[in-house]
């Protein structure tokens, strides 16, 4: 069969690791969604890895099909579950349970405290978060 | 008999052994190590001495964030996290990991970081003029044949 320059199969896109625009790995892709009728590809899942939920991306948010990794063009609010929350001394408060966000945005997140043997919720909104990257760190209140 | 005792909102400085492996945050949150040692001249600390898995860094008090309490807080990413960190050309293509970063004049920043795929294959040196995220890895935003 010819080899077209710009044609790829789904070797090329399987098994490839699926980066966002902050660089991070989000996982491997495991699978491609093709619309049956129109023949059309519909978006590709990353698995994340052991006890985490996959992700669909739609084609609209993928940048590049590269020779090594697949790039995605924005940052699945998602991602953002599980990290720790520091206030700004440094000390930690819980973990993000929840974010809530309109176009890849984040709008407010769900913070899970945990006090001995319970647990306590409360939503922070986005102008209370100094940083958000390997952990949220807050602004002085 | 319970004694209670007061909160006190304004808590002594710590000690040394009370610093001594303490976490070390940058400004992003990233972790940059455990304190191993404390740099003093008088009375004045200058700066910590923080292992980072197999590395000695050292920073200076201007680096450190006056609010931290439970951990050290720095003020800004250092340069030296970024080594060991992934780096993606525009199409995608995995050029290597970063073994060295030259810093520069400007404080915590570099003029060069050195690329390597494997111990033994030849460094490309990527410039910051050619980096367009550096996060969690480091996107650039040229191809994998325009690096030297």
């Amino acid at each position: 069969m010819k080899n077209f320059p710009e044609q790829i199969t789904s070797d090329d896109i399987l098994g490839k690791e699926a980066i966002d625009p902050d660089g991070e790995i989000l996982g491997v892709v495991t699978r491609i969604h093709i619309d049956r009728l129109q023949k059309l590809i519909l978006g590709i899942t990353v698995d994340q890895g052991f006890m985490k939920p996959e992700i669909f991306i739609g084609m609209d948010y993928i940048k590049t099909f590269g020779i090594d990794a697949i790039l995605i063009s924005v940052v699945p609010l998602e991602k953002y579950i599980g990290l720790e929350v520091l206030d700004a001394q440094g000390k930690k408060i819980g973990t993000v349970a929840e974010v809530e966000g309109t176009n890849h945005r984040i709008k407010k997140i769900r913070i899970q405290k945990r006090k001995g043997v319970s647990y306590s919720q409360e939503w922070i909104s986005e102008n209370q978060i100094q940083e958000i990257a390997d952990r949220v760190i807050l602004k002085k209140s | 008999m319970i004694t209670k005792i007061p909160f006190d909102p304004n808590p002594l400085p710590k000690s040394f052994w009370g610093l001594l492996g303490t976490t070390v945050i940058s400004a992003s949150g990233a972790h940059c190590g455990r304190v191993l040692s404390l740099s003093v001249e008088g009375t004045t600390l200058k700066g910590v001495l923080v292992l980072k898995g197999s590395h000695l860094v050292f920073y200076s008090d201007e680096l450190i964030s006056p609010d931290g309490k439970a951990r050290i807080l720095l003020k800004a990413d250092p340069y030296t996290n970024l080594i060991r960190k992934r780096v993606y050309d525009s199409d995608g293509k995995y050029i290597g990991k970063v073994v060295k970063a030259i810093p520069s004049r400007q404080p915590q920043d570099f003029s060069k970081l050195t690329v390597k795929k494997r111990i033994w294959s030849k460094g490309k040196d990527v410039f910051p003029s050619q980096i367009s995220t550096v996060k969690r890895n480091i996107l650039l935003n040229v191809e994998d044949e325009k690096l030297s």
